[in-house]
């Protein structure tokens, strides 16, 4: 896992709207950050299995088709080299359970659409510190 | 921008994660704690986390445990470094509640939390602004204030609307010593001309200051 005072962590992201998703990536682009956007979960994971470099933080959207979030989440934690990255929640959908299922699903942190992406940029380096311990 | 970083320093003691740590003498049955992590903008983000857990726990807990699982799930926070008014905050959820063949089968009624005894909010106004402070320590702190806010007994008998303290409102937090609290959840917002006169009529203090 990347220390923020080293360099800017590595990120994924991963929503089925291929505008969020550019809007997402252009951002932290701009920023100055090194990141690659999926609409496909699918495609995202198997880049996760071909990719040597791995993401510091990966943002994955809930609700998608085929493997939603929380899949995709439990997927990673089922693979040793994948499980310590820190998985943020993007979700447009009203809290309900969901709150508490990204937890079971080995999520990190949980967040509300819409959101700043200046504070998405806040919440990515605090993910990617050593531990985030609260 | 005004930055919401009083304290990050948040206590090393409470850190322990990924289900090792020990939940209090009833939350222990339901499992080992893992820490749920959500980011609270408004008091909106944070009615939705209260529900939601409240919900969840009363589906998923024997009936005489409630008040105490609630109790025992710790709760911590931090501020979202460079912003306004961001602040993440920390459950320690007993892992059992997370899974579903723990929904108890019977109807079941949400029992009703006293929180009459419960420490309230310390409010302290001035001509343009009023701060609120709670302590919280567990949960259940944290869905009490979410309870004064929304009753009438909490900001409507002072006068105030939360439609309209939401439109100026700031969250941030003071970490405390972690003994009777982790942190003061400190509210600020203005107040408008038309709430003034009856937003005076309290005089107590906060006892935590942002």
């Amino acid at each position: 896992m990347t220390n923020c005072k080293d360099k800017l962590p590595r990120i994924m992201t991963i929503d089925d709207e291929t505008e969020v998703t550019t809007v997402i990536c252009d951002y932290f682009r701009a920023e100055g950050f090194e990141i690659n956007g999926y609409t496909d979960s699918h495609a995202a994971l198997l880049a996760l299995s071909d990719n040597t470099v791995l993401p510091d933080v990966i943002l994955v959207d809930i609700m998608m088709p085929s493997i939603d979030g929380y899949e995709f989440s439990r997927r990673l934690q089922a693979e040793s080299r994948l499980k310590n990255i820190p998985v943020i929640f993007l979700t447009g959908k009203d809290r309900g359970d969901d709150a508490l299922t990204f937890l079971k699903s080995g999520g990190q942190l949980y967040v509300k659409k819409p959101f700043k992406l200046f504070d998405l940029r806040n919440l990515v380096l605090l993910s990617a510190q050593v531990g985030f311990q609260m | 921008m005004e930055t919401n970083a009083i304290d990050s320093t948040m206590p090393q003691h409470l850190a322990t994660e990924g289900g090792t740590a020990t939940a209090g003498a009833t939350a222990s049955k339901y499992g080992a704690v893992r820490m749920a992590r959500y980011l609270l903008r408004s008091f909106d983000d944070c009615f939705d986390v209260c529900d939601t857990i409240n919900r969840q726990v009363q589906e998923r807990v024997e009936r005489n445990d409630i008040e105490s699982v609630f109790r025992e799930i710790e709760c911590l926070a931090m501020p979202v470094p460079d912003t306004v008014s961001n602040i993440i905050i920390g459950l320690r959820i007993p892992s059992l509640i997370l899974e579903d063949q723990w929904i108890t089968t019977r109807p079941i009624r949400p029992l009703q939390l006293d929180f009459s005894k419960s420490h309230k909010p310390a409010v302290k106004r001035t001509d343009k602004a009023l701060v609120m402070a709670h302590d919280v320590k567990s949960f259940f702190d944290l869905i009490a204030f979410s309870h004064y806010l929304r009753n009438p007994e909490g900001l409507k008998a002072q006068g105030l609307e939360l439609a309209t303290i939401r439109k100026t409102m700031r969250m941030m937090i003071k970490k405390l010593d972690g003994v009777k609290a982790n942190f003061a959840l400190i509210v600020t917002c203005a107040i408008e001309s038309g709430e003034k006169t009856t937003a005076n009529q309290s005089s107590e203090a906060p006892r935590t200051q942002a």
